[in-house]
């Protein structure tokens, strides 16, 4: 299997180069070969590949992106419409979007490579905060069908499993609204997700929607996003696998480790907001400045 | 260009209105609820704290201006890595017989932090002390985001600029905000304000470019032979953009992360060469007969007219960095370099950079770590300092950063191949499954739910691990080092290595 890093160079903020290292390593651990390989600014051509990853970044290095996407954005149409699958976080999920408006309030140019569009426009607070996110109904089946049990239940080895769930952290000015007919990659339960109003988090297109057969996700979620969420880096394997077709069952890891480390990030993010709702930012105001003042 | 401010002599005028007509009492009233909040801290925890600061400047706003202006020489120094190492090389520059300078602990370097330190020195009236004659110098390290609030209340400042790493994302949103807001604050500096900055920064180059204000740079020979090959840097360098074209940088080499020498390649900005360049020296000695410092680095000094050569205790090209910031700015205030060169030799730098403690007969070395940089030049000193055991601890309050992706931005291959590592901290989980990837399989036993370890914990099962003789490294972000020092400090037989 291929994994092709987009733009490595200039969008590695926030660990994101961690989720394409958990991507490597799982497919590893179940004796597939993996190659990893680097497209940097300036590049002419795209290799083929089974699955592109694309990062976050500083708003001035999403300028540069937009012009290499100019410029490569088809021949990356081409490779997701022949069934490599795309995994865009952050930055990347924006710039990949059919339109892009800067904190600047300039138009960059998009690929449309999904069906989102971002604005970030405006001197709006920054959307920052843990996240703790439930799967959406498209995304639980993909899930389900690389985790091998058919009917969406966990295995009875994995009950405990959360597998509903998607923790990380979000930092970004954008604000992303979907396109009427695209579905979100998951449901806020604590955050602000795409624009902190109608509670979506990221978006998802399965395989063959749209006329591309390669599965294509967009996210906010850092932390990184797959090594806490294995569920997701496995639907993501399984589809680059088959280029669109059906899934592989991929045989089981031991994914304790993750699974406690998902686990205990949801239970600190819930009781660190209270019940369903995020702590007040007043009271954060009031709180954060008392620890930094005794030096806690 | 050789820039000097004398120390002493451009003592602006009191300009808050307000202060002069503080009523005594008002500043009283001040004074003493600072030293009755000094009191109550103290017995919770004494290190790092802003509130007797806080409460002073609540009951007198005018605090930070009338106690600053009373001061000789201003220094204050801000950057993401080596603030405070270089605050402390320049404080021990700037020391006279009988009087040190005042200066804030790094806990403590919003604006509250810098009032504290002042509150502390100053009589129930609102007058510094004096020690000696003359008005006592300030040397003050300031977070990044508290430069803007804290540059207008002061006098003539030598503003010394370390570095602009990427840090604390989740508190500063991008490093190029960071940007933004000092030359806000760089445009209000007080009228006769020196700056001091790496010139090997493209950041920092740009926004002196664009300050106006006098300014001293310093920096590298050329490329830093400890890198392989040469002048190839390190791989966590941040993308830097000109900020007039918007393209990428191009480097003929790197030292550390983005700092090398730069030019856009269109034209707009490249690296001056420095006015004052350092130049490491291989490693000199084993430390000192007692064991209580790991050797340092010699460093050669130069600058138009005058060259000198420093011995400090410490390791790693960050520390050259930190010791020409610290000789440029005292030369930049009239001090001799040679003077300025040994009044830091041997010194082994503040507490919780490279700090050498003995427990149970291991010694431990305690190094702070919070972002992909200061983690990857840990890394690098790793083959120095050949730890038997490495412990990694990372909490996520308010003053560690709540995110810690960046862990996954920091090489620490070579710091945790073939070699016994624990993980400690309310983020360690999180490290467990870092290592889990980096290590190709190979993970150490999950042990709780909460997916936090306690420091004591982590530091007993540490040590148990590390040989008698042994030495055991441990990175840790703020607290977490603070945690571990309360926790070296009260076991049986630690001794820290004096300051």
């Amino acid at each position: 299997m291929r994994i092709v890093h987009l733009f490595p160079d200039v969008l590695r903020f926030y660990g994101d180069g961690g989720n394409v290292a958990t991507l490597a390593q799982r497919a590893r651990l179940r004796s597939i070969d993996v190659e990893v390989a680097e497209v940097t600014v300036g590049a002419g051509r795209l290799p083929l590949a089974d699955l592109f990853f694309i990062g976050g970044g500083q708003d001035r290095e999403q300028v540069t992106v937009a012009g290499e996407l100019e410029r490569l954005g088809g021949q990356l149409m081409d490779r997701v419409a022949d069934g490599a699958a795309l995994l865009a976080v952050c930055g990347g999920y924006q710039n990949l979007g059919t339109a892009y408006r800067t904190a600047l309030g300039s138009d960059l140019p998009c690929p449309g490579l999904l069906p989102v569009s971002t604005d970030a426009a405006g001197r709006r607070r920054r959307l920052v905060g843990p996240v703790v996110a439930r799967i959406g109904g498209p995304a639980l089946e993909l899930v389900s069908g690389a985790m091998g049990a058919p009917d969406g239940r966990p295995d009875p080895g994995r009950e405990a499993w959360p597998v509903r769930t998607l923790v990380g952290f979000e930092n970004h000015g954008g604000r992303t609204t979907l396109a009427l007919d695209a579905a979100p990659l998951a449901d806020v339960a604590i955050g602000y997700g795409n624009n902190g109003i109608d509670g979506t988090e990221g978006v998802l297109i399965r395989p063959g929607e749209g006329g591309l057969r390669g599965l294509r996700i967009g996210t906010y979620l850092h932390g990184p996003l797959l090594p806490r969420n294995p569920h997701l880096a496995d639907a993501l394997i399984a589809a680059a696998l088959t280029a669109g077709g059906t899934p592989p069952r991929l045989a089981p890891l031991d994914d304790t480790l993750e699974w406690e480390a998902h686990r205990a990030a949801r239970e600190r993010i819930r009781a660190a907001s209270g019940s369903r709702h995020r702590t007040p930012d007043w009271v954060r105001g009031l709180v954060d400045p008392v620890r930094n003042l005794i030096g806690y | 260009m050789a820039t000097t401010i004398a120390s002493g002599v451009h003592r602006r005028p009191d300009r808050s209105g307000a202060s002069r007509a503080t009523a005594p009492v008002r500043r009283f009233a001040a004074v003493g609820s600072a030293r009755v909040s000094s009191v109550l801290v103290g017995t919770v925890r004494h290190q790092g704290t802003s509130l007797p600061g806080h409460v002073a400047a609540r009951i007198w706003p005018g605090a930070l201006p009338t106690l600053a202006g009373q001061l000789g020489t201003t220094v204050v120094v801000v950057g993401t890595n080596g603030k405070t190492t270089t605050a402390a090389l320049v404080e021990r520059m700037l020391r006279r017989p009988g009087r040190r300078p005042i200066a804030n602990r790094s806990g403590a370097n919003m604006e509250q932090g810098i009032v504290t330190s002042l509150v502390r020195e100053s009589d129930l009236h609102g007058r510094l002390r004096r020690p000696g004659e003359g008005a006592p110098d300030g040397v003050f390290e300031v977070d990044e985001l508290a430069l803007e609030h804290v540059l207008p209340a002061l006098g003539p400042t030598v503003i010394v600029a370390t570095n602009l790493f990427r840090d604390q994302l989740d508190r500063y949103g991008e490093a190029d905000s960071i940007v933004d807001r000092w030359a806000i604050a760089l445009a209000a500096a007080p009228d006769g304000s020196v700056l001091i900055h790496c010139a090997d920064d493209p950041r920092l180059s740009m926004l002196a470019a664009g300050s106006g204000l006098p300014s001293r740079t310093f920096g590298l020979t050329g490329p830093p032979a400890d890198r392989n090959p040469p002048g190839s840097g390190d791989a966590v360098a941040d993308p830097v953009a000109c900020r007039t074209c918007g393209h990428q940088l191009a480097y003929r080499w790197r030292s550390i992360g983005h700092l090398g020498d730069f030019a856009c390649p269109v034209g707009h900005i490249r690296r001056r060469p420095p006015d004052m360049t350092v130049r490491p020296g291989p490693w000199a000695g084993q430390g000192d007969a007692a064991g209580r410092t790991l050797g340092g680095i010699e460093l050669v000094l130069e600058d138009a007219t005058s060259a000198a050569v420093a011995r400090p205790a410490l390791l790693g090209l960050g520390n050259a960095y930190n010791v020409a910031a610290a000789v440029a700015a005292a030369t930049a205030l009239g001090r001799g370099m040679e003077g300025s060169a040994d009044a830091i030799s041997g010194y082994a730098g503040p507490y919780g950079r490279l700090e050498r403690l003995e427990i149970d007969g291991r010694h431990l070395i305690l190094m702070l770590a919070k972002n992909p940089v200061s983690l990857g030049e840990t890394v690098r000193l790793e083959s120095l300092l050949a730890p038997d055991v490495v412990l990694l601890a990372v909490n996520d309050a308010p003053a560690d950063g709540r995110d810690v992706s960046w862990i996954w931005d920091a090489p620490i291959a070579g710091l945790v191949a073939d070699r016994d590592v624990v993980v400690a901290g309310s983020r360690a989980s999180d490290l467990r499954l870092r290592l889990k990837y980096d290590r190709a399989g190979t993970a150490p036993a999950p042990s709780s739910i909460s997916g936090s370890i306690s420091l004591a914990a982590g530091l007993e099962a540490a040590l148990e691990r590390t040989p008698r003789g042994g030495t055991l490294l441990a990175a840790a972000t703020y607290t977490a080092m603070m945690g571990l020092r309360v926790l070296a400090q009260r076991q049986g037989d630690a001794q820290p290595a004096p300051r």
